[in-house]
């Protein structure tokens, strides 16, 4: 038993050593809201909108965030970055109906005690949802992002994306931490 | 050395195993890595991750970081729900080994022995512990029977514990440190979780909890467990009685009606039977066998207000009753316990906390051997508190100073004050020192106060009697403490803390060399009664180094070292086990690994060095000797849903010694190597 220790702790002080030099080009700490505003990027990346939902020409795609928070800061980080050949913009609402026109509507914590009647009034169509409030997909949003152990995960309501005509990518279901129909 | 020796065959197998990890490891991150996005937006690198890269990120979340810039100054490590899992422990007090500084000792198979900075013992009586709120400090011996704290470990969030005394805010007899163990929110634990397994020590568990979202405002979760642990062999190598089963259920729902108001109602039931071993009984036999059965239940409530970002309320209320015969002495308590605290920022640069709680708690004691008498057998204890707690920021993001102070009202001593003062400088998102003087006490308990047990004595029909004492006073202890942590790169971080403790009026047994007459027909005993005689000085460091060596591999290490400067008693009292009872070294080295998306493989190397106890009876020593321990955990997740484990603890040898318990002796035992498995399904 010593010997497998010995062999395995000498492979792991080689290991101590060696990467040092390879950390330098690694991103630095990363809050939670940071994480979440990349995913909400990546969705953007992975999901088709039905042709009508998206503006004409390479018109801008517009991401909705609704509610407030000191939370917002890097959402709105994205605004001005490419994706699918058009200019993301940001727009921070305070009512649901103003995301008319609007791809993807992030929906803040701070709604969770409205998010029935908010999900109720969301375009029945080209919407993606996306919110990180609890059982998002359970309550019948389409993505729902997840923290669990110190990582952030998403879940996936396959249902409600293709009621609105939107397609997401098989790479993107394969990662998803459950698939609610 | 013969090569061809089937005993060296596995260490080679499994190098060349590692090699080929590491090597599939190596190139893994820059495959997944996401091709770069616009270079031009500086500072915002993390929009560029791709998803596989996302949810391997761990992330701090802005909650934390604002506690690690008001509360952190003072030695505090959090042990996560993935390290919980991680570690394969079973039970709380063992993943308590999870931190650097804290000394886990397990008694027998039922009993655990845990404190920081010295004094440990079966009854260490300066940790405070806190479970989800409720305070599981046990007024009878002061002490925590650890085998009654348990719930789904799945399901524990965090445990928090700061070693050195608490800050104010904590409740009473938070001295040497505080336990936190905090379970997740209902709406954390949706779905039903069922696990099962056993092994050699662990000798069979199941458990099932379910968690349903009532509503978008609200989430409720049932859960229940039983185990079944096999007993311990004694030091004499003989078969021992101190095996234990136990059968708990419990709920927790949680409510936020509106975004300034939220409500929590938890409880749990819980019923065990502990085989227990007394020894050293008098009069002959020497030796107690006893089945313990211990009923437990409580309730708790909480509910918290915000009127804005800058000031919320919360208001918690619990009771928790036991009922248990341990033989020797039944005791059956009921606690009721209710708690306010107030936090109001926007004093220009000041954050006030202020609260108050006050504890009612009625026993009923019976006494069951001549031996051992408490007086009276039925008494109600309160202990009233009130803290107030003022962080001031001297210089935004840099300097904060903390200065708090608590008062408290207790049956015992009376009036106690504890203040303390603490500094955090924060030059940088790498660096935080910090440093803290504080006092803290300790209040007698209900067994020091009234206690009567007789012991053999250093010769033949001579006994010895330890008395407790009605006029006890508080212990007191001033400590100082200083900390630095250090952040160098994105991937590797240390925490280094240092004290310096000065215990006054510690109370410790002084002997009369005057014979009196015992219940006990001809034999004569020696008095030993409790008083404030005992002084300490003790110092140490503990240091702590997490290293995220890369992204599927991450190593953590820790040491702590304590050091009694002096020792003394006073007035020809005898000090007992507070010195050796606690290891000079301890030493810990864990390594997680995540071989593939599917397979994890942790090992956790552990040194504790040498412990000394003193036998109360005759003064001989009795010694603990060193040992060096491994677990291994390997565990593999075919989906997502499901997961096999495989865990081995104390590999290393057959069996070794942690502890010998001195009051109200037990027979000492030797902890076993062990293997169990275990199946975890999630839906």
């Amino acid at each position: 038993m010593l010997k497998i220790l010995s062999t395995y702790l000498a492979l792991a002080a080689l290991l101590v050593v060696w990467p040092v030099q390879r950390l330098g080009g690694e991103p630095g700490p990363v809050t939670e809201p940071q994480v979440k505003a990349a995913y909400l990027y990546n969705f953007v990346k992975f999901v088709e909108w039905p042709s009508g939902a998206l503006p004409g020409g390479a018109a801008a795609l517009t991401i909705a965030l609704l509610g407030k928070g000191a939370r917002n800061a890097p959402f709105e980080a994205l605004s001005g970055r490419q994706v699918k050949g058009r200019r993301v913009q940001v727009r921070q609402i305070g009512r649901v109906e103003e995301c008319a026109g609007c791809q993807v509507l992030f929906i803040m914590p701070s709604e969770r005690t409205r998010l029935k009647e908010i999900l109720r009034a969301v375009p029945s169509s080209g919407v993606l949802t996306v919110s990180d409030i609890k059982n998002f997909c359970s309550l019948g949003g389409m993505i729902g992002l997840v923290t669990r152990n110190d990582k952030v995960q998403f879940e996936v309501n396959l249902g409600a994306a293709e009621r609105a005509g939107l397609r997401l990518s098989s790479q993107m279901l394969k990662l998803s931490l459950s698939i609610v129909e | 050395m013969n090569v061809s020796s089937p005993r060296l065959a596995p260490p080679r197998r499994l190098a060349a195993a590692s090699l080929l990890l590491l090597a599939c490891g190596l190139c893994e991150p820059a495959a997944l890595r996401a091709e770069s996005g616009d270079p031009t937006a500086s500072g915002q690198e993390y929009l560029d991750l791709g998803l596989e890269d996302l949810m391997n990120l761990t992330v701090t979340s802005v909650a934390r970081k604002s506690q690690r810039v008001s509360d952190a100054a003072a030695a505090v490590f959090v042990i996560t729900q993935e390290e919980i899992r991680r570690s394969g422990v079973t039970n709380i007090a063992d993943a308590l080994r999870l931190v650097p500084g804290l000394d886990v000792a397990r008694i027998d198979a039922n009993k655990w022995a845990v404190s920081s900075r010295g004094a440990n013992g079966r009854f260490a009586s300066k940790m405070l512990v806190l479970f989800d709120g409720r305070t599981v400090y046990t007024p009878l011996f002061s002490g925590v029977f650890w085998d009654r704290q348990d719930t789904v470990l799945e399901d524990i969030e965090r445990i928090e514990v700061i070693r050195g005394p608490g800050a104010a805010l904590w409740g009473a007899n938070a001295v040497n440190g505080v336990i936190n163990i905090i379970t997740r929110p209902a709406w954390d634990s949706t779905g039903k979780l069922v696990s099962a397994g056993g092994g050699t020590s662990e000798r069979g568990f199941a458990e099932f909890r379910y968690g349903s979202q009532l509503s978008a405002q609200s989430a409720l979760r049932l859960y229940a467990k039983y185990l079944s642990r096999a007993p311990q062999d004694a030091v004499t190598g003989q078969e021992a009685n101190n095996g234990w089963s136990a059968l708990r259920g419990g709920f927790r729902f949680d409510s936020e009606p509106t975004q300034q108001n939220s409500f929590t109602l938890q409880g749990d039931i819980y019923h065990e039977r502990l085989h227990d071993t007394y020894v050293r009984m008098v009069p002959a036999p020497d030796t107690l066998l006893h089945t313990t059965p211990v009923l437990g239940l409580n309730v708790l409530s909480r509910f918290k207000h915000s009127f804005s970002d800058q000031a919320d309320f919360e208001l918690q209320f619990y009771y928790d009753r036991t009922d248990t015969d341990l033989g020797v002495i039944k005791e059956e308590r009921d606690t009721y316990d209710l708690d306010v605290q107030n936090r109001i920022a926007g004093f220009g640069p000041q954050e006030f906390i202020f609260g108050g709680g006050f504890r009612f708690s009625h026993d009923q004691l019976a006494n069951q051997i001549p031996a051992l008498t408490l007086t009276p057998t039925g008494e109600d204890t309160h202990l009233a508190s009130f803290f107030v707690q003022d962080d001031i920021t001297v210089y935004p993001d840099r300097l904060h100073l903390i200065l708090g102070t608590k008062l408290e009202h207790n049956s015992y001593t009376g009036w106690e004050v504890q203040p303390n003062a603490r500094l955090i400088y924060t030059p940088n998102r790498q660096h935080t020192v910090w440093g803290a003087v504080s006092r803290a006490i300790r209040t007698p308990s209900r067994g020091e106060e009234s206690l009567s047990l007789y012991q053999p004595g250093p010769v033949p029909g001579v006994l010895i009697h330890l008395q407790g004492n009605d006029r006890l006073e508080a212990e007191e202890l001033l400590a100082y403490e200083a900390g630095y942590r250090v952040e160098p790169t994105p991937v590797l971080s240390a925490d280094l803390a240092l004290f310096y403790n000065r215990y006054r009026k510690l109370s410790v047994f002084q002997p009369s060399l005057a014979p009196q007459p015992t219940p006990f027909g001809p034999l004569v005993a020696l008095p030993f009664t409790l008083g404030n005689f005992g002084r300490v000085e003790t110092a140490g460091a503990e240091l702590a180094v997490d290293y995220r060596m890369l992204p599927w591999w991450r190593l953590r290490g820790a040491y702590s070292y304590l050091s009694f400067l002096s020792a003394e008693a006073q007035a020809g009292a005898q000090l007992g086990n507070l010195r050796g009872s606690s290891p000079r070294h301890q030493f810990s080295l864990r390594s997680s690994q995540d071989l593939s998306r599917e397979v994890e493989l942790d090992l956790w190397l552990r040194y504790v060095s040498a412990l000394s106890f003193t036998d109360t009876s005759n003064g001989s020593a009795v010694g603990v000797p060193e040992y060096f321990t491994l677990d291994c955990r390997l565990a593999w997740k075919p989906v997502s849903d499901f997961e096999v484990a495989l865990v081995g603890q104390n590999l290393l040898e057959r069996q070794h010694q942690e502890f010998d318990s001195q009051e109200l002796a037990t027979q000492a035992t030797r902890v076993p190597r062990g293997v169990y498995g275990k199946l975890t399904w999630q839906f």
